[in-house]
């Protein structure tokens, strides 16, 4: 496990190690920088994808260590402005995982090679996994 | 052309001859489940390829939003549903270390075992597919034979072959009768053994079958990890990464097991890997029911469970590969966010990767060896 603490202070982050997993949040700026940093300390990644605290909405990495060992990294996002950079010149994998997280969230990756819908179709309104969208429509229920 | 802009896996021609796109699914018959996969060809060469996901989409992280946990069981059910049982520990495991929940000892037995055999039946129905997709039709019949006889040993404990609902907090619903454990364990030992040489001398040692597979969309384990690719497709490239060795959930460490890789990193490879996997699953789910304990199946859990504020991230070896439950818990008696990191998205998602340069007619022996399930990358 590298030093999580000198990597989140590098990042202007701070280390919660209350949880089951070491949870690292930085500010918007840094967020790839810090994905980066990791990356060239051997930590791939897991998962990336987002939450809906109402106000903000979260942007989550899970990530990995070794096989045990995983490492949370969060940034957050105010509302009116879900923009965070990609994670995809570190992690080229992470391509569909944003594309998602942009397809249910509404969070714009910049620097994604292809920022399309992905589950929802092209011509789709809205977000699903906002909080303030509906489980049925009226006419559904 | 595939798209306007560039994107990995993209070449351009740059000659004369102009490409053409091909759409093939989401009803093509050949195509495994719903998918739609747009192939750029240059004569009979694949340049760039677009998997078009979502036709099965059903919003199982926004429905599980409004379930309790409990009900939550029935819909991880239908993720990857031929590996029901792999979806349902991975669930429970998350929920039981959110909740700090202890788990009966012979119930962690009987999860391994389930878990196992349900590998061994997606593994035989993977098997099926891959002879039927390069047009050997007998494996589909013959594979559905074992198949069938463990979904009766499902059914006769689950009362489904398919959706069991089997695994609770704590624990799994009820105990197993010891005629149908040893049933099967005969059944494993003798029949299906036989049958796995049978399937070795119908495709595994085919000439033709592995000329069609060699050297196809080979790939090392840089390349899988920087994609995110997990489970058989990763160990074909040589990485033992196992989780069920590395996390030691369930029993796995008392028993006598190994990893099985392959270092080659083809689609042949990544064929082998499942053939010596439906043997060891076979060995992994024997031990099990040799040296079951006898015991309760179940701790005391509440009906209304309201697991503690905060978040869970847990990943298990899933039959594709690393399935990942992530749950954030607010203290109430639904969850606040529930995510399913599919292994199968992430290995379909490499497709456009493994695709370009290969020729079309090689297209199903690589897509089939992804051993994609819709249902899971569409949630």
């Amino acid at each position: 496990m590298p030093d999580l603490a000198a990597v989140a202070a590098a990042h202007a982050g701070t280390l919660d190690t209350s949880g089951f997993d070491p949870l690292i949040v930085v500010p918007r700026e840094s967020w790839r920088q810090l994905a980066g940093a990791l990356a060239a300390r051997g930590v791939w990644f897991s998962d990336v994808t987002c939450m809906d605290r109402g106000e903000t909405l979260e942007v989550v990495a899970l990530v990995c260590a070794s096989p045990t060992e995983q490492i949370t990294l969060k940034t957050v996002l105010p509302d009116g402005y879900l923009v965070v950079d990609s994670l995809w010149p570190v992690w080229p994998g992470v391509d569909w995982l944003e594309r998602e997280a942009y397809d249910m969230f509404g969070v714009r990756f910049t620097g994604h090679p292809d920022l399309t819908r992905i589950l929802m179709y092209d011509g789709f309104e809205g977000h699903p996994l906002r909080k303030g969208f509906p489980l049925e429509t009226e006419e559904e229920a | 052309m595939i798209a306007d802009h560039p994107r990995v896996g993209h070449v351009t021609t740059g000659g004369t001859t102009e490409s053409i796109v091909l759409n093939m699914g989401p009803q093509h018959p050949s195509m495994h489940g719903v998918m739609h996969m747009q192939l750029e060809l240059s004569g009979e060469t694949v340049l760039a390829a677009r998997p078009v996901i979502g036709y099965l989409h059903r919003g199982i992280e926004k429905l599980a939003e409004h379930r309790t946990y409990a009900q939550c069981m029935v819909l991880v059910d239908r993720l990857d549903y031929i590996s029901q049982y792999s979806n349902e520990w991975a669930y429970c495991r998350a929920v039981e270390k959110l909740a700090a929940i202890e788990v009966a000892e012979r119930a962690e037995w009987l999860r391994t075992l389930y878990a196992e055999l349900v590998r061994i039946t997606s593994h035989l129905l993977w098997w099926t597919s891959v002879g039927l997709d390069l047009g050997a039709f007998t494996p589909m019949i013959y594979a559905m034979l074992p198949r069938e006889r463990i979904f009766d040993f499902f059914e006769a404990t689950t009362g489904s072959r398919l959706m069991p609902n089997y695994l609770r907090f704590g624990g799994v619903k009820e105990d197993v009768e010891q005629a149908e454990l040893d049933g099967i364990h005969d059944y494993l030992a003798v029949d299906y053994m036989k049958l796995l040489d049978d399937y070795d001398t119908l495709l595994s040692g085919n000439e033709i079958f592995i000329s069609r597979q060699e050297g196809l969309a080979r790939i090392t384990t840089e390349q899988a990890v920087s994609w995110g690719v997990t489970g058989p497709m990763l160990r074909a490239t040589g990485c033992p990464r196992d989780l069920r060795k590395d996390a030691r959930y369930g029993v796995y460490d008392q028993l006598d097991w190994e990893t099985q890789t392959d270092t080659r990193g083809d689609a042949l490879a990544r064929y082998t890997v499942r053939v010596k996997e439906m043997r060891e699953s076979a060995r992994i789910a024997m031990q099990c029911i040799e040296r079951m304990p006898a015991g309760e199946v179940r701790t005391k859990v509440a009906k209304i469970l309201k697991p503690p504020e905060g978040e869970v991230y847990v990943r298990h070896e899933s039959t594709r590969g690393e399935l990942g439950i992530y749950i954030v818990s607010d203290g109430t008696a639904k969850p606040y966010r529930f995510r399913v990191h599919s292994p199968a998205f992430m290995n379909v998602s490499a497709l456009p990767h493994m695709l370009p340069g290969e020729h079309i007619a090689n297209f199903f022996a690589i897509f089939g060896g992804a051993d994609n399930v819709m249902a899971e990358i569409d949630r």
